[in-house]
């Protein structure tokens, strides 16, 4: 009985700080990202509140965690020039139809993945992309060469 | 919904956007994130525990002086300790009588300096002190509050007993609010 009232009362609490720090940070996170997350606040459970066993520091990490991120997203919308540090910058991959193969090593893209990624996004070939883009987020983006049907998309994957 | 050649059109666009309902959400979230700071600038500043206090008092020739957590959380080292001053020492040993229930919350690894003696009359630990030199007996209780404790106010108290008679001459009483 004492464990689900703790949970009930943590799920309330996380409940509360994801409605409240806002929907499009939590947007950017995948399912895999969701379950590293948990998996990862389980490791690092020790050594953030250490022998703490009590509802108060576990909401007080948490709640530590939640204003860094609510900081870091304020800090981004506010200042133009923090956002390559704190978000990163897309990166073209693919200009005129042409892989950039030294921007994909750096990124550890491989064609095949790159070749994917553009399959899911109904293109049959590069040649036709523009411009190809892997997005601070992850995602990729391909804008069809002007005289195809333009075409922009996403998919849940991260380069590198 | 209508109907195109027999298929039901189920359009995908989302309800227009609401300037002052988005309005009233962004206030919520700004109150939201306030009252977090709040919380956390508290737990800075030590509000949630473990925050130490100290009573004393003095009475037949002792002067007591108790440290004690008044807020502490489960699984934290909690302080407790206890200095008694006399003039002229402790040449016979000091007996000290504390509230038994209030230690039955903490892990205990040890109390500095151990007793020569330890007996209990049920309510009260009563512990017997050796001989020591000079004018205070500084002892301490090195604990954590058990994990399962919470919510709970624990009370205590101690009570240096008269050599002679075996009655309390000095008591110090405290209290511990044990955060969830």
């Amino acid at each position: 009985m004492e464990i689900i009232l703790r949970s009930t009362i943590l799920y309330f609490f996380l409940w509360a700080v994801a409605r409240g720090v806002g929907k499009r940070e939590l947007s950017e996170m995948t399912a895999f990202e969701l379950i590293l997350l948990v998996t990862m606040g389980d490791l690092i459970q020790q050594g953030a509140t250490q022998e703490d066993m009590s509802l108060t520091g576990a909401a007080l990490a948490v709640g530590t965690l939640a204003m860094w991120i609510v900081g870091f997203a304020y800090l981004s919308w506010r200042f133009r020039r923090l956002r390559p540090v704190l978000e990163g910058v897309p990166v073209v991959v693919i200009h005129r139809g042409q892989p950039l193969d030294e921007v994909m090593a750096i990124e550890r893209l491989t064609l095949d993945e790159l070749c994917e990624e553009a399959r899911n996004q109904g293109i049959t070939d590069l040649a036709d992309v523009e411009i190809g883009v892997v997005e601070p987020d992850g995602k990729f983006s391909f804008l069809k060469r002007s005289g195809d049907t333009d075409q922009q998309g996403s998919k849940d994957k991260h380069a590198g | 919904m209508a109907n195109e050649g027999g298929r039901r059109s189920i359009p995908t666009e989302p309800a227009s956007t609401e300037i002052p309902r988005q309005l009233r959400a962004r206030a919520v979230r700004r109150i939201f994130v306030a009252a977090l700071g709040l919380f956390l600038a508290l737990g800075a500043l030590g509000f949630y525990g473990v925050r130490t206090t100290t009573s004393s008092a003095t009475g037949r020739g002792y002067e007591l002086e108790v440290r004690y957590a008044s807020v502490s959380r489960p699984g934290l080292a909690t302080p407790w300790s206890f200095e008694v001053r006399r003039q002229g020492g402790f040449p016979d040993g000091l007996t000290v009588a504390v509230t038994s229930s209030y230690f039955d919350a903490f892990d205990e690894n040890g109390l500095g300096p151990a007793p020569v003696e330890e007996t209990t009359d049920g309510e009260r630990t009563i512990w017997r002190f050796g001989p020591s030199v000079g004018d205070v007996l500084a002892v301490s209780f090195d604990a954590r509050i058990e994990p399962g404790v919470q919510l709970t106010r624990l009370k205590g108290q101690v009570e240096v007993l008269d050599g002679a008679t075996g009655r309390p001459a000095v008591t110090v009483a405290f209290r511990t609010w044990v955060m969830p």
